[in-house]
């Protein structure tokens, strides 16, 4: 895969485990350059695990993880640490740093990574608060923002290095409709302006059908279905239409594994 | 629950010992990663200083307090039992042997675990449950050289220091209760001591036991930290958990070394 093929990100027979489970079989997953690719699926179907691997956090049982050219779980871990400036990660809790305030969270990749100096980070942390629209909460301290501004916050920081791929991890997770629709705006926005892949992991289907080019499902340690948000509505796969309606019960059950109900009320007690 | 059989309690047994195993390797990677090897990206002195004054300075109040009384009351017992024989001229070699060779650097490892390890450990372990070490992952910064590397240098570096106060501080305490409360003659209280007290033999050799104490329990408080569950349980549970090893592993140590160093084989 050169770096101008057509996807920057390539999973291919990706296996993953943990302890006996399996939370992925043998999948391949491709993420088109320069597009916002959603990946959904009920909660616990491993898509956070997923956007770990991707960024070489977990390593899979089997399978390869190309970005950009470079095969990550083969990287030594000081070559690992070096291709990983190529992405931005949006961390669902926001994951600021709760010792230093607004302005040193989204100068800390700049500080740490680039030689600039000290009127030029500020002038770059400027535009990146202000292209989130919190050039304001400058010198506020993390504690003192709420949820959808410190996630803005981070997406900020997220950028300041200019990565050339973007992971969100359940973005509109705990946010009000106004922040969710900032956010939604600003993944289009950023996607578009900065020429970046953003990979998108949520479960929320609205939000995220409406930005995302490409959308994966997936469930079943599987990729369940792909494709366009208007071809998955359109699926024949009845769980995928389940997810996409959002039916409470289907191919998907509602109960978890569970004995017989019956046996389980009059029969022995547990313990 | 079921009642377990024979062969599945020493299955049992047989995988908590592997686990305990299998942590020690991994503590054993950690500090490696964490002190060898190429400098990562973000590290800086100004790491260590800053951590070097929340470790160190924030300890010395602990220190210098206990050290003190420690010192007060070595002098206070000393008299009381050498006064029978008639030899309160010896309490000022007696408080400075106990407190170079055993109290200074025992008590000021069991107190830096208490104030300055459980605090590493609940930082790095909040760290980990609120994924800032996973953020600072994907910047690219490797926490064990950035969060970890940093911690531990601070906590080598001060703990013998502090080891030093805490016994020049008792001395001093054992002479205010000696010499101005009890009455015993200064000269022979600071002379005493300085004809017994030999440099080699104790002081490098409590120099040395604070410098393995500082390596031990920074080490087992960064680890826990690094290693925890990362939910609120989880932190409390490490935080207990260095707390625990770090006075066991520090008592243990210090009995095998002071065998190795005072005992007659």
């Amino acid at each position: 895969m050169s770096i101008e093929s057509a996807n920057a990100i390539e999973l291919k027979g990706l296996t993953f485990k943990r302890g006996a489970r399996n939370i992925f079989d043998n999948i391949d997953l491709y993420v088109p350059r320069g597009k916002v690719t959603g990946i959904m699926g009920p909660s616990g179907c491993g898509k956070t695990t997923l956007l770990r691997l991707i960024a070489a956090q977990l390593k899979p049982e089997q399978g390869e993880v190309w970005v950009n050219g470079q095969n990550l779980p083969k990287l030594s871990r000081p070559d690992l640490f070096d291709a990983r400036k190529q992405f931005g990660v949006l961390f669902q809790s926001g994951a600021l740093f709760t010792d230093l305030t607004v302005f040193e969270n989204v100068a800390f990749p700049l500080r740490v990574h680039t030689k600039l100096s000290d009127e030029l980070i500020r002038d770059i942390v400027l535009m990146k608060l202000q292209a989130v629209g919190l050039r304001g909460a400058i010198e506020l301290m993390p504690d003192e923002l709420s949820g959808g501004m410190k996630r803005r916050v981070a997406l900020a920081r997220a950028i300041a290095l200019d990565p050339d791929i973007l992971l969100y991890d359940e973005p509109f997770v705990g946010q009000d409709p106004i922040a969710k629709g900032v956010l939604v705006r600003l993944i289009r926005l950023l996607n578009d302006a900065l020429g970046i892949t953003s990979v998108v992991v949520s479960h929320d289907l609205a939000e995220t059908a409406s930005i995302a080019d490409y959308l994966y499902v997936l469930g079943d340690s599987q990729v369940l279905g792909q494709g366009t948000p208007e071809d998955l509505m359109k699926s024949d796969n009845p769980r995928v239409q389940q997810f996409m309606q959002g039916r409470p019960d289907g191919p998907v059950p509602f109960h978890f594994a569970a004995p017989d109900y019956k046996e389980d009320l009059l029969g022995v007690r547990h313990g | 629950m079921a009642k377990q059989s024979v062969a599945e309690r020493i299955q049992l047994f047989g995988r908590s010992g592997l686990m305990v195993v299998q942590a020690m390797g991994v503590a054993g990677v950690v500090l490696v990663h964490a002190l060898l090897g190429r400098r990562g990206a973000g590290s800086s002195v100004h790491l260590l200083i800053k951590q070097l004054y929340s470790v160190g300075v924030l300890s010395l109040a602990i220190i210098v307090v206990s050290g003190l009384f420690i010192g007060m009351v070595l002098a206070l017992q000393g008299y009381t039992i050498l006064v029978d024989f008639g030899s309160e001229q010896a309490v000022g070699q007696m408080v400075a042997l106990t407190l170079l060779r055993e109290l200074g650097p025992v008590v000021t490892a069991l107190l830096f675990a208490g104030r300055a390890g459980s605090a590493l450990t609940a930082e790095i372990g909040n760290m980990k449950s609120t994924e800032q070490l996973s953020s600072l992952e994907m910047i690219g910064v490797d926490p064990l050289k950035y969060i970890v590397a940093p911690r531990l240098w601070a906590g080598f570096i001060s703990m013998p220091l502090l080891a030093a106060i805490f016994s020049v501080v008792g001395i001093w305490g054992g002479a205010m209760v000696a010499v101005d409360w009890l009455g015993v003659y200064e000269g022979s209280y600071w002379g005493n001591m300085l004809a017994s007290v030999d440099f080699q033999d104790d002081v490098v050799n409590g120099v040395i036991k604070s410098l393995v104490f500082a390596f031990v329990v920074t080490w087992i408080a960064v680890f826990q930290g690094y290693n925890c569950v990362p939910n609120s349980e989880g932190i409390s549970r490490a935080t207990t958990r260095t707390v625990v090893y770090a006075s066991l592993a520090v008592l243990g140590l210090d009995f095998i070394l002071t065998a190795l160093m005072f005992g007659d084989f």
